[in-house]
């Protein structure tokens, strides 16, 4: 089988919360979404995105309600809660720091 | 919300979430066939680009938090039924479980009862038991004298003295023979324990002479009057004298020795003598005085006496805490067998654990197929482990019934002299001490194979068959090292169980000197008190119709009276002089034997040999002079080189007016202190001529079974107020070493157990060996090897993990042994032979265990072993 690439934690929770603020979404097209911007270099198992959903839903931070996709189908549409978007701007700043830090780590010369 | 509302709500989650993957995978694949992929190719491609279906559903209920006790009811349900799939092991497990626990209960109750519990009195650590103590550092009782002056001269203590007696209680109820503290004043104040009912003595009770008063126990007060408030004023003989109930102690309180009932000491004349020791002496240390400060106190008392008093010379005082005293005898016995008893739970978890690692291997496709479906490692670790705690609780179920079972057979059949084990019983504490220990042993056994277990790597687990494991060698050594501390820790319990059977075994065939098989006997104590003293003519016509009457029953051999009956207990030793030689200047050099009333034919009763000389006659009675037998210790001591027969002695503390009897006799010696004791130097004097010194006596008559009614008759005839206590002789010695039998029985119980289960052990270890190596086994068979090579292949497997863990064992038993010596008679804690032994029949049992799977093995049918998975 081939080996996962695991996202630091809370990565993916981020990555759904960016893509809905640009507009509701249902599972699949986050999905679609994710991949395609990050052209294929977050090789999340598809299946992996509904845990993640839940959670954001107990939190408060996405709202869902039932529609219909492109190609027909009942499916599940998510939508960026008020809190969501602060929730978001919190982990933007925080994984910017992150990623800050590790640039410095790893190219000290150019920072 | 309800719950009901609460899992309908959760149900429309779990819907709508598996409707939102399906929906997902469907798309997915539309996308896959637009690409231009065939419909089945783009449905796979699909799904497994969302991975797994079941996993990611169970994630998401996760987050919602529902999870927990949901999968702890499923898994129950789950390891229920794998459980109830190998009725073999579940019910193996479960008797091993519950065999330990209870057992482990059971002695647990008992030390909670014996040592653990505080004495019943109100701040039991204030309380002491002060001991006169020898130049050789012997503890002995006090004489009035010094105790009066160490009461009065102390400034730490409230001291009280008392001593332990046995009289015949009587009165308007059947008469029976009861334990009687005699108490000086003060002794309740000690102890803080006032009569629940009435009073204690007041001050014209505690004078020599004085209103005759008794205070009487709760169960005593019950038993003889009915209501316990009903006995107060009523008037009750002890051996024959009349005493009034003034008080009713509350329940439960029987210090010192059992007593049933207490009188003033302060009533009975005084013994002036300071060589006099017959007080035990208890105390109650003021506020703020520490144990040290009052054993200083006490030591400059000492001093004083010792200079003051030639009697008290080289002697010393020690206090010591009054729990020591009650408990201490018995803390060495019970702290072996409480160890004994942990190390038999520990082997029967280690036992399980290595049953449950043998199976957990079997199970690995089961959990590696679980692992496929979507279980993570964490869920299969829980599930073994809720499997391992189901079998525990179920086995400490059982087990706690079993220890009930157990609590009321070890407070029926313990000796007497385990002291407050009658208190014995299953508290709430030692139901969650259960119920920990078994939850506890059930995590124990079940971390192991459950670690092991869920090491499966899903693909390897399901290529390979059952038969064969990749974690095999890794959980082998396991299983070896399992099996190998098992058999260690049970050798180390059989080699102690050993020492102890055979040291009690010796000490039950000691030739303890007299004949005591058809021999029974009767306690007397004679309702003969005349005001403070024994009417001595009264006892002597008793005892002349007693034993008349008893010879002349039919089949009635030989009779005597004897006081006190040998081996029953420690019997009374005194100073004594030799006439013609001169006393040595230290009182503490007198000669000293011990002494014993005996009628003309005790000798013949019990089949004692007269070496030289003769036993007492009847003319002896009469006579004037008085008459003495020694016995060969005595004759060894006194007179290595002479012939005593003839010469005269005199005992000082015998009788109002000691005097000089005559030797007449010698007689073989009797262990007559106890049967681990070698014999000492006794003197036999003629009870009917110093009657007068108790009324206490014990009949002992070589007769037929049966005779019993007989002689109550006989007795009752003689005086109606006098009690009598049959006991066969066999039956007062097998009672001197009571406590001696319970601990080896204990200890072999647990021994044999210990035994069984290791054997066990090593019987599951090689079977699931076997299964596992059938295909390998089946190869060899198929390239030439025989059945007698299989068979000695399994074997020798089996056997390099016996002697592995018999040397173990052995080495260990040859550390802890040294602990029993001081349980052991006769016997040294690294006896070869018991070694031996040890090794033999473990050896033999171990290779039962290993011989029958190794038969299995051998019969294996190549053909279906090469088809084997």
């Amino acid at each position: 089988m081939r080996q996962q690439r695991d996202l630091l934690p809370g990565t993916l929770e981020m990555l759904i919360l960016e893509t809905l603020r640009r507009g509701a979404l249902h599972g699949y097209a986050i999905s679609q979404y994710i991949q395609q911007t990050s052209q294929d270099v977050l090789q999340v198992e598809e299946g992996s995105l509904y845990p993640a959903l839940q959670r954001l839903l107990r939190e408060g931070w996405v709202s869902a309600e039932w529609g219909t996709s492109a190609r027909n189908r009942r499916v599940r549409t998510y939508r960026l809660t008020p809190a969501g978007r602060k929730q978001l701007e919190r982990e933007i700043a925080g994984f910017e720091r992150l990623l800050g830090g590790i640039s410095r780590v790893i190219r000290p010369a150019e920072s | 919300m309800n719950p009901i509302s609460r899992w309908l709500e959760r149900k429309r989650v779990e819907r709508e979430i598996t409707a939102e993957m399906a929906a997902h995978i469907d798309e997915r694949t539309e996308q896959f066939i637009e690409e231009g992929h065939s419909p089945e190719e783009a449905r796979i491609q699909a799904r497994r680009q969302f991975g797994n279906v079941t996993s990611q559903q169970e994630k998401s209920r996760e987050a919602w938090g529902w999870n927990g006790m949901e999968q702890l009811a499923q898994d129950a349900r789950f390891g229920g039924r794998v459980l109830a799939k190998t009725p073999a092991f579940t019910l193996t497990a479960i008797a091993v479980l519950a065999l330990g626990i209870g057992m482990n209960t059971a002695m647990f109750s008992a030390a909670k009862a014996v040592l653990l519990s505080a004495l019943p009195y109100p701040d039991p650590d204030r309380l002491v038991e002060l001991w006169q103590t020898s130049k050789a550092g012997h503890f002995m009782a006090v004489s009035e004298p010094d105790f009066r002056d160490w009461r009065d001269q102390n400034r730490s203590m409230r001291l009280a003295s008392y001593e332990g007696d046995q009289v015949s209680l009587s009165g308007n109820f059947t008469p029976r023979r009861i334990h009687i503290g005699v108490v000086s004043a003060g002794f309740f104040e000690s102890l803080r324990v006032q009569p629940a009912i009435g009073r204690a003595f007041n001050g014209e009770e505690l004078k020599v002479g004085g209103r005759p008063a008794v205070i009487i126990g709760y169960d005593l007060a019950q038993g003889s009057f009915g209501l316990a408030t009903q006995s107060i004023g009523k008037s009750v003989r002890l051996d024959g004298l009349a005493f009034t109930v003034i008080g009713i102690m509350p329940p439960g309180f029987d210090f010192p020795f059992r007593a049933q009932a207490w009188v003033p000491q302060e009533f009975f004349p005084d013994i002036p003598s300071r060589s006099a020791h017959n007080y035990r002496v208890v105390g109650r240390m003021n506020p703020g005085v520490s144990i040290r400060q009052a054993q200083g106190d006490m030591n400059v008392i000492a001093a004083r006496l010792a200079k003051a008093y030639i009697d008290d010379r080289d002697e010393g005082i020690k206090v010591v805490p009054l729990y020591d005293e009650i408990v201490g005898p018995v803390r060495p016995a019970f702290l072996m067998l409480l160890s004994a008893v942990t190390l038999v739970l520990l082997i029967a978890c280690v036992n399980i654990s290595s049953l449950h690692l043998a199976r957990g291997t079997v199970r690995a496709k089961e959990l590696g197929l679980r692992a496929a479906l979507g279980a993570g490692r964490a869920r299969l670790i829980r599930q073994l482990l809720t499997e391992a705690v189901l079998l525990a609780i179920a086995g400490g179920a059982a087990g706690l019934a079993l220890a009930v079972a157990g609590t009321a057979v070890l407070r029926h059949s313990a000796p007497p002299n385990i002291p407050r084990l009658e208190s014995i019983r299953v508290d709430t504490s030692i139901l969650c001490f259960t119920a920990l220990l078994s939850i506890g042993a059930g995590l124990l056994f079940g971390a192991l194979p459950a670690i092991a277990g869920s090491h499966s790597d899903v693909n390897e687990a399901l290529k390979q068959g059952s038969g064969k494991s990749t974690q095999a060698p890794q959980l082998k050594r396991w299983g070896n090292a399992l099996v190998v501390g098992q058999i260690g820790l049970a050798v180390v319990l059989l080699t102690g169980a050993s020492l102890l059977l055979k040291s009690y075994w010796k000490l039950a065939h000691v030739d303890a000197g007299l004949n005591s098989s058809g021999v029974f006997t009767a306690d007397i104590s004679w309702a003969a008190m005349d005001g403070m003293s024994v009417n001595a003519k009264e006892v002597s016509r008793l005892s002349r119709g007693l034993l008349a009457g008893v010879s002349r029953l039919p089949g009635v051999r030989a009779a005597a009276l004897v006081q006190p009956l040998p081996l029953a207990g420690d019997g009374p030793n005194g100073d004594f002089e030799m006439e013609g030689r001169p006393l040595p200047a230290d009182p503490h050099q007198n000669p000293n034997a011990y002494y014993r009333l005996i009628t003309s034919q005790y000798f013949e009763t019990f089949g004692i040999p007269v070496l030289k000389g003769r036993a007492f006659q009847e003319s002896d009675d009469r006579s004037q002079d008085q008459a003495a037998v020694v016995n060969q210790s005595f004759l060894k001591e006194f007179f290595p080189n002479g012939d005593p027969i003839g010469k005269r002695i005199r005992f000082f503390g015998f009788d109002r007016e000691p005097r000089f009897m005559t030797i007449v006799g010698i007689v073989a010696d009797v262990r007559a202190g106890g049967l681990g004791r070698p014999a000492t130097s006794e003197v036999f004097a003629d009870y009917m001529q110093h009657a007068a010194f108790s009324p206490d006596a014990t009949l002992v008559a070589r007769g037929p079974a049966g005779a019993e009614a007989a002689v109550s008759a006989i007795i009752s005839s003689l005086n109606r107020d006098t009690p009598v206590v049959f006991q066969n002789m066999d039956d007062v010695i097998a009672g001197s070493i009571a406590r001696e039998r319970f601990q080896t029985v204990l200890l072999s119980l647990f021994a044999g157990f210990a035994l069984l289960l290791s054997a066990v052990g090593i019987y599951g270890l090689l079977s699931y060996t076997v299964t596992r190596r059938t295909s390998e086994l089946g190869i060899r068979m198929t390239l030439g090897a025989g059945r007698k090579a299989v068979l000695f292949l399994v074997l020798s497997e089996g056997g390099r993990l016996v002697a592995a863990g018999l040397l173990f064992g052995l080495i260990c038993s040859l550390i802890f042994s040294r602990a029993l010596a001081n349980l052991l008679y006769g016997v040294r804690t690294t006896d070869p032979g018991t070694f031996l032994t040890v090794a033999l029949v473990f050896g033999i049992v171990a290779m039962l265990g290993c011989y029958l799977p190794a038969r299995r093995a051998s019969k294996i049918d190549p053909n279906i072993a090469l088809r084997y998975e």
